[in-house]
């Protein structure tokens, strides 16, 4: 009996057998799938599995405990609701990417050691961005490019950091790094892992890179790569002063992003950035209801965020655009996608009754309970500005509006079927928050329905919603694209091509190109001339050389070649005397 | 779903619906004063959130601030074409 079954393995082992299989069977596979991952991550029990020893270091496959168990059963739990969500896909490409893209971050959680989690964060990059180039347009592809060569950046940040680490400490175990708080191993790791996360001014590849991704991968990719990096802080860097302040700036950062954008996925992009930032707060506060907080919010996030994903998802299958300005009046047609975006939307903005308000509270309580004011305004800040883009502007331009005239119908069954899945989690959770609570790394004691908690909510989104009246005509989304932090890589980039174009390539075409030309040239006719010389000189004559040498042989042949049979006879008998000879006289002696 | 698109449609249940949104969000203004005040149900982590009517006061200074940012300060600054990179 197997003791610990990876559930990575199991989904990336699995991708292998997706090529074989077609129409319903595949469609059944994937789900069951996902949920066999679920069902594996349920019954394990708390422990260290799968080390193996490996050049002198113990590798861990298997560090399973509160903290990982959790993060595995909303990873594995998104996944069976994103491939309920992508049955309709034919495109294998796109299924065999998620599951290897899903079992990689499922590798980061339960990793206990440096290289086993740089493998798999490697893995991750490298397999989520097939979910961009699956789109298959000059656009995806390029930003694919960038999303690769930004995660290969950090990656490189996080493996000189591991280097380091390990040549000070002697150890490649992956634990809480504050006793090395300052050093340049633990910046480096840190930078990777913020990469990852999408905290400023290391976001711009999150906005750039998902609203490229096919309709399917949007919804895979929301949920892990973030949250993989919140993981990685929580059980490292918790406590770290510096991302109280990131978090903080990063959770309001992200929705003035999103009050600006006009394509609804790129503004959905910008509010995971924001919702990442309440995580990377609470950790840097690091006191346990700002840790659990942060642990909880995660869990909740994967969910709603996942179904306003599928919700925007649903609306640029359909309609062919999710661009605000081109978009409204479709909740006619398109009412239970409506219904579910909106529940996410409620989720999100931490409404009560939704998921987001039982885990976004404890965050700002955390905040509060350490008397941190600046955290507290902030996070208060970006939950009405949540509202404010998501719930009003987002909603409003997408579903009400003015009508854009576009035909739609309600997308296929199983895209529903996911949305509605998703909308019963956020439900359920916001209403039982213990069926979270239990499941977090530290006892949670916490009281999210206060008779005041719930008033300033629903104050908060009053009055936010009084401010988007008021200012209604001035947030009506154009078209247009809005500069981030990739200005400043991709201007670059487009200097270096200038200048690769003009000098370099003149030098390249006029000069090196040239001199190559002109050997290649010179030794390309010199060895064909020899080769001529040779043809006709040598080959030509000697062919008929050879067929007159044919003839006399074969005429030197004729003279023994009698066709009698008595010469032949003659030569046998000739040949048994002369063999008799050798043998007495040679062997016989 | 028809009886939402009356609602929308029809400008005199808008003026209503309208209505009733701005007595709903006086509405909670008051309890959220009320359970300070009267009835002392609330607690503060710092002197400014156990006000009166902290939410609704919060919620519509945080409304107008991200409005402001975004749409009068960062978005001249910041928009472009679509095609800025190609």
């Amino acid at each position: 009996m197997i003791e610990w079954l990876h559930p990575g393995l199991l989904l990336i082992g699995g991708a292998a057998l997706v090529p074989f299989l077609r129409g319903r069977l595949l469609q059944a596979y994937l789900p069951l799938l996902a949920a066999a991952a679920l069902l594996d991550c349920i019954l394990m029990a708390p422990g260290t599995y799968a080390t193996l020893q490996f050049l002198g270091y113990d590798l861990t496959f298997g560090r399973v405990d509160r903290l990982s168990l959790l993060f595995a059963y909303v990873f594995t739990l998104a996944g069976v609701i994103g491939f309920v969500y992508a049955l309709h896909v034919k495109d294998r490409l796109q299924h065999i990417a998620a599951l290897i893209y899903m079992g990689s971050a499922l590798g980061v959680i339960f990793a206990g050691d440096y290289f086993v989690l740089f493998i798999f964060w490697e893995l991750m990059a490298f397999s989520s961005v097939f979910l961009i180039w699956a789109n298959r347009t000059p656009e995806s592809v390029a930003a694919g490019f960038r999303y690769l060569l930004v995660h290969v950046f950090g990656g490189l940040c996080l493996l000189g950091g591991i280097m380091l680490h390990i040549g000070q400490t002697g150890s490649i175990s992956f634990d809480a790094m504050h006793a090395f708080a300052g050093g340049t191993a633990f910046v480096l790791i840190l930078i990777g892992f913020i990469l990852n996360a999408a905290v400023p001014p290391l976001n711009a590849w999150l906005p750039d890179a998902y609203p490229a991704a096919t309709v399917t991968g949007a919804v895979f990719m929301s949920a892990y790569t973030t949250k993989s990096a919140v993981y990685v802080l929580v059980r490292g860097f918790s406590g770290t002063e510096a991302l109280m302040w990131l978090g903080a700036i990063m959770a309001v950062y992200g929705v003035i992003y999103a009050t600006m954008e006009n394509n609804g996925r790129r503004l959905l992009a910008y509010h995971i950035i924001s919702q990442v930032g309440f995580m990377v707060c609470g950790i840097g506060i690091g006191s346990e209801m700002a840790v659990n907080g942060a642990a909880a919010h995660a869990f909740a996030h994967i969910i709603y965020k996942g179904l306003l994903f599928m919700g925007a998802g649903a609306v640029l299958y359909m309609a062919g655009t999710v661009k605000l300005s081109e978009l409204g009046g479709l909740y006619k047609t398109m009412p239970l996608t409506m219904i579910f975006f909106l529940v996410g939307g409620l989720s999100i903005a931490g409404a009560p009754l939704m998921s987001g308000f039982v885990s976004k509270s404890m965050t700002i309580s955390g905040a509060g309970e350490q008397h941190n004011s600046f955290a507290f305004l902030m996070l208060t800040l970006a939950s009405s500005g949540t509202f404010l883009s998501i719930v009003l502007k987002m909603t409003y331009y997408m579903f009400f509006g003015k009508n854009s005239g576009l035909q739609v119908t309600e997308p296929p069954k199983n895209m529903l079927v996911a949305m509605g899945l998703a909308s019963f989690i956020c439900i359920f959770i916001g209403i039982v928050p213990q069926s979270l609570y239990a499941l977090l790394p530290y006892p949670a004691d916490y009281a999210p329905y206060t008779a005041q908690h719930v008033l300033n909510s629903l104050g908060l989104f009053f009055f936010t919603s009084i401010g988007f009246i008021l200012f209604m005509k001035k947030l009506a989304p154009k078209p247009g694209l809005n500069l981030d932090t990739d200005w400043f890589y991709r201007r670059a980039a487009q200097a270096f091509m200038v200048v690769v174009r003009r000098p370099i390539a003149n030098f390249e075409y006029k000069v090196v190109g040239e001199a190559c030309d002109y050997l290649i040239r010179t030794m390309i006719l010199l060895v064909s001339r020899v080769v001529n010389h040779f043809e006709t000189e040598a080959v030509q004559p000697s062919a008929p050389a050879l067929a007159a040498g044919a003839s006399r042989f074969g005429a030197m042949l004729q003279r023994f070649q009698t066709g009698r049979v008595h010469d032949y006879a003659f030569v046998m008998a000739v040949g048994i005397v002369a063999l008799a000879v050798f043998y007495f006289f040679w062997w016989g002696g | 779903m028809n009886g939402l698109r009356r609602l929308l449609e029809d400008p005199q249940r808008m003026k209503l619906l309208k209505r009733v949104f701005f007595a709903g969000a006086v509405f909670v203004a008051l309890l959220e004063v009320l359970v300070v005040t009267v009835l002392h149900l609330g607690h503060g982590y710092f002197w400014f959130d156990g006000l009166p009517a902290f939410g609704s006061l919060y919620g519509l200074i945080s409304g107008v601030i991200i409005i402001i940012a975004a749409k009068f300060i960062f978005y001249p600054l910041l928009s472009r074409k679509e095609e800025h990179y190609d």
